[in-house]
């Protein structure tokens, strides 16, 4: 009796492990955007995102984790994380490292990738109406492999799209 | 089982989260698709059995349950408050009856008591009134006969005549004595002036000089329990292991999904019917319940309440009833027994109010006759004694002070309207000799006291003339005594008397009030919300308000001894401008600090002589805001040595609302010495994670020292959307 007690526990706990680590895009905002200035457009599904350009040119993603490990083998993504400040914001990272600009030096690695970041807004209310968006080609993923950090991030002259929801999904 | 369903959720999770394809838009090979239509099959038929076979039972025990205890406090409730109204109505009767009887003793009682004692003040009363309105005629006229017969008359007009010869004296004295010395002053005044001196100073000076060289100075329902997998079963195999992990995913998640929506179907009718049953039982046991304690409640309320309510009423009756046989035989005894005595009283009242009064109206008559015809008889002479007995004295008071202090005022050394401290000022006199001969300059004395001794500087304040005065003459003295305001007289009134004495009788006073002002008003139009690192400005504005225009190239300055704030102008020059004009004067600045500068300074105008014509001395506190802070996590002394230094750093988001906003870190570092020394490696700028308000995020820049050095600072730059918002800075 004590043994399967521990092993209800254990299995318990690693369902927890795995339920906090399979993040998905949060209902709210499960649904097609649309730019109205830019054109842009953006289709996001619990696991899955897909964006549209205004010259034509798609991206498209799964939710998966960037690990430090993953990112360091420029391995690209989309990783959603609760804003470690405030619980009722989440963070999107999309991100798509060029593995052949890396560099390293003084335990630090960096690469030039594409980045989307959006910030999702209190993702257990209603139905999100809009979201902001902003997109660069020359960003860039900083690594600091001693501490395992990370940065990802856009320089000034990244595109900003303010996305309107243009319909329900089903 | 249970242990095996969570494995098989565990395996699907992961195998969805980690096996599936990752490029998004690639088909599944269509046996994983066809192997999961069939878990989901399996799932949703094993879990809508579990659901039926629990929903049913589940919501019968529920439902019985929920209805018993609700309509058993219902009836119980029912049953208690028919029991406590029932008591209530039957001590209700009781204290009723009891109130009457006891109502009735006590008002008759008390209607007989009272009945005799208003009875008897109402007897009085009649009495009282009956002789007030009886006695006073007889009483009255009894009296001014009386008074007619007395020699009040004689003796008033004795008072009359001593009386208005007094008056008659005294508004002599009073107006015409006054009179005659005006007059004789007057004459003397409107007498020609021989002689007029326009003076410099014609004090001899025991008074210090020194004065004019000093420089200016926020869900319910029912919901389904977790099921307890009792039929859990997946039972299919396929021939790759992505099928069979497929085939179990789709199967957990479909026996999990359809076992919640099932249960929730079937316990609800379930529920709902067995609460029906419930209810009948629980309020058949309330009703068999004793609720004798509830009467008693009932009965002891009631019985006060019918008491209260008998009582009073046949109290009140009672008691009306004794007062009216009462009172009548009451006030009628009182009436006769109080009649002569109150008509005595009144007679006398009226008597010797009467004789008082006409005594009055005699006397009063006979004084005001006599003291008229009198006063006419012996005013005229009186006034003229006096009016001449006015000159005279007049005449002697100008022998004694032949010279007298006629105006006295202040005059400034610059001549543009306002008293500026530390300004030579003097006081300025007129003198005028009245005699036909001349006056030693040694007899007069002139006196300036300050009566504001913070305010002014006053070396000395007492001399007598150095010179004679002429026979008929007027001395204007233009600067007698110099003086200067302090500082602390900026805004506010000083004053000073000036007193001349001669041959040690006063011959004038005058009273000085100078309000000191700088000729340049200096006010802060704008205090500047600094951010560290950025430049903001300080804005003045200086308006001249002397009657001069403002001198080419006077100097505006900003002052402070604080090393929190680097000021990039502090000095501007200003070209002249008119009188009541004004000029705006910016001081560029650069915070050095976090947090609020607590920054003494002042602004100060100057002219080239240096003397100070305007200032505003303030100790402010200026608010630094910054939306972001920035923390070095390595020691900076680091940096003094040859090698890779890894600079740590801390960015706080402390204010901005601005949330997805690109973040730019920019690092230079300057060395003391002019060499190169310091190369950053890796990207500069560094392109970081945007923050939300609080949040703080940590990072390093590798940096290369390329040889030991003395030290320098670092310079730690951070831009949100491309616009600077903080500029910090870290010697080292």
């Amino acid at each position: 009796m004590r043994i399967q007690s521990f092993a209800k526990l254990t299995l318990s706990v690693l369902v927890l492990a795995f339920a906090s680590a399979c993040v998905q895009i949060p209902e709210s905002y499960v649904g097609s955007y649309l730019d109205p200035v830019s054109g842009a457009k953006l289709s996001l599904l619990s696991n899955q995102a897909e964006l549209l350009e205004p010259s034509g040119r798609k991206l498209k993603g799964k939710v998966k984790a960037l690990s430090f490990e993953r990112l360091l083998g420029g391995k690209s993504g989309i990783q959603i994380n609760n804003n470690s400040k405030d619980p009722k914001k989440v963070e999107l990272f999309w991100v798509f490292p060029r593995v052949e600009t890396r560099k390293e030096a003084a335990g630090m690695v960096w690469l030039e990738a594409e980045v989307i970041y959006a910030l999702l807004d209190n993702p257990e209310s209603k139905k999100a109406s809009r979201l902001e968006v902003f997109q660069c080609r020359n960003g860039t993923v900083l690594l600091d492999v001693k501490n395992s950090d990370w940065q990802i991030g856009c320089p000034e002259t990244a595109s900003y799209y303010d996305f309107h929801r243009i319909k329900e999904e089903g | 089982m249970y242990r095996k369903s969570v494995a098989y959720l565990l395996l699907a999770t992961f195998t969805s989260s980690l096996t599936l394809p990752t490029a998004f838009g690639n088909d599944l090979p269509s046996e994983i698709e066809t192997a999961r239509t069939e878990g989901q099959a399996d799932g949703a038929a094993d879990g809508a059995r579990e659901a039926d076979a629990r929903g049913n039972a589940e919501g019968m025990a529920a439902g019985r349950d929920a209805g018993y205890k609700d309509a058993f406090a219902r009836c119980e409730r029912q049953e208690q408050k028919r029991a406590r109204d029932n008591g209530f109505a039957d001590g209700f009767l009781r204290g009723e009856a009891e109130g009457v009887e006891l109502g009735r003793a006590e008002g008759t009682a008390e209607g007989d008591r009272k009945g005799f004692e208003e009875g008897r003040a109402d007897g009085m009363r009649r009495a009282d009134t009956d002789a007030k309105r009886e006695a006073p005629p007889k009483g009255s006229a009894a009296g001014i006969q009386e008074a007619n017969g007395s020699d009040t008359a004689e003796r008033a007009a004795r008072d009359g005549v001593v009386a208005g010869d007094r008056d008659a004296l005294k508004k002599a004295e009073a107006e015409d004595y006054p009179f005659g010395r005006r007059q004789y002053r007057d004459e003397r005044f409107a007498e020609a002036i021989e002689h007029t001196d326009l003076l410099e100073n014609l004090l001899s000076s025991t008074q210090k000089q020194g004065v004019s060289s000093r420089s200016f100075v926020r869900v319910s329902g029912v919901s389904a329990p977790a099921p307890d997998n009792r039929f859990f079963n997946p039972r299919r195999q396929y021939p790759s292991q992505q099928e069979n992990l497929a085939y179990s995913e789709a199967y957990a998640l479909a026996y999990n999904a359809e076992f919640r929506s099932s249960y929730e179907a079937i316990f609800q009718p379930v529920f709902d019917q067995a609460r029906r049953t419930g209810e009948e039982a629980g309020c058949e046991a309330a009703r068999q319940a004793d609720y004798r304690s509830f009467y008693q409640t009932g009965w002891n309320d009631g019985k006060p309440k019918g008491y209260a309510k008998s009582y009073r009423a046949e109290r009140d009756k009672s008691a009306r009833a004794a007062y009216q046989s009462r009172f009548q035989e009451a006030s009628n005894t009182a009436y006769q027994q109080t009649y002569n005595t109150a008509y005595e009283r009144y007679f006398e009242q009226a008597r010797s109010e009467a004789f008082a009064k006409r005594v009055g109206e005699i006397y009063q008559a006979a004084f005001i006759d006599a003291h008229d015809r009198r006063f006419a008889e012996t005013y005229p002479g009186h006034a003229q004694s006096e009016k001449e007995r006015g000159r005279k004295e007049e005449h002697e008071d100008f022998v004694l002070r032949p010279v007298r202090l006629i105006e006295g005022s202040v005059v400034e050394s610059v001549a543009d309207g306002v008293y500026e401290p530390g300004e030579a000022l003097a006081v300025s006199l007129v003198l005028r000799n009245f005699a036909d001969h001349e006056l030693k300059g040694e007899d007069i004395k002139i006196q300036v006291e300050s009566l504001s001794p913070t305010l002014l500087t006053l070396p000395s304040g007492e001399t007598t003339l150095s010179r004679d005065l002429q026979r008929k003459s007027i001395v204007k003295v233009k600067r007698g005594f110099q003086f200067y305001l302090n500082e602390s007289a900026l805004g506010r009134t000083a004053a000073l008397r000036l007193t001349a004495f001669y041959k040690g009788r006063v011959i004038g006073e005058v009273s000085l009030q100078p309000r000191g002002q700088y000729s340049m008003e200096i006010q802060i139009v704008e205090t500047p919300v600094l951010k560290e690192g950025l430049e903001a400005a300080l804005r003045v504005k200086v308006k001249n308000r002397s009657q001069l225009p403002s001198e080419d190239g006077m100097r505006v300055s900003f002052r402070t001894k604080s090393r929190q704030v680097e000021v990039k102008n502090s000095d501007v020059a200003l070209p002249s401008f008119r009188p009541g004009e004004e000029r705006m004067v910016e001081f560029p600045m650069i915070a050095r600090t976090e947090g609020r500068v607590n920054l003494a300074y002042a602004v100060e105008a100057t002219v080239g002589s240096g003397r100070r014509v305007g200032i505003l001395d303030q100790t402010g506190s200026l608010p630094v805001r910054n939306d972001y802070t920035i923390e070095p996590i390595t020691n900076l002394t680091e940096l003094k040595s040859a090698g890779i230094v890894r600079l740590g750093y801390l960015v706080t988001n402390v204010a901005s609302r601005a949330i997805t906003k690109t973040l730019e870190l920019s690092i230079r570092i300057e060395s003391k010495s002019a060499e190169d020394v310091f190369a950053i490696t890796g990207p500069n700028p560094q392109f970081l994670r945007p923050l939300v308000y609080g949040q703080q995020s940590r990072f390093v820049a590798p940096v290369v020292v390329k040889s030991s050095n003395s030290g320098g600072a670092v310079f730690l730059e951070l831009r949100e959307a491309g616009r600077t918002v903080i500029i910090r800075k870290f010697e080292f």
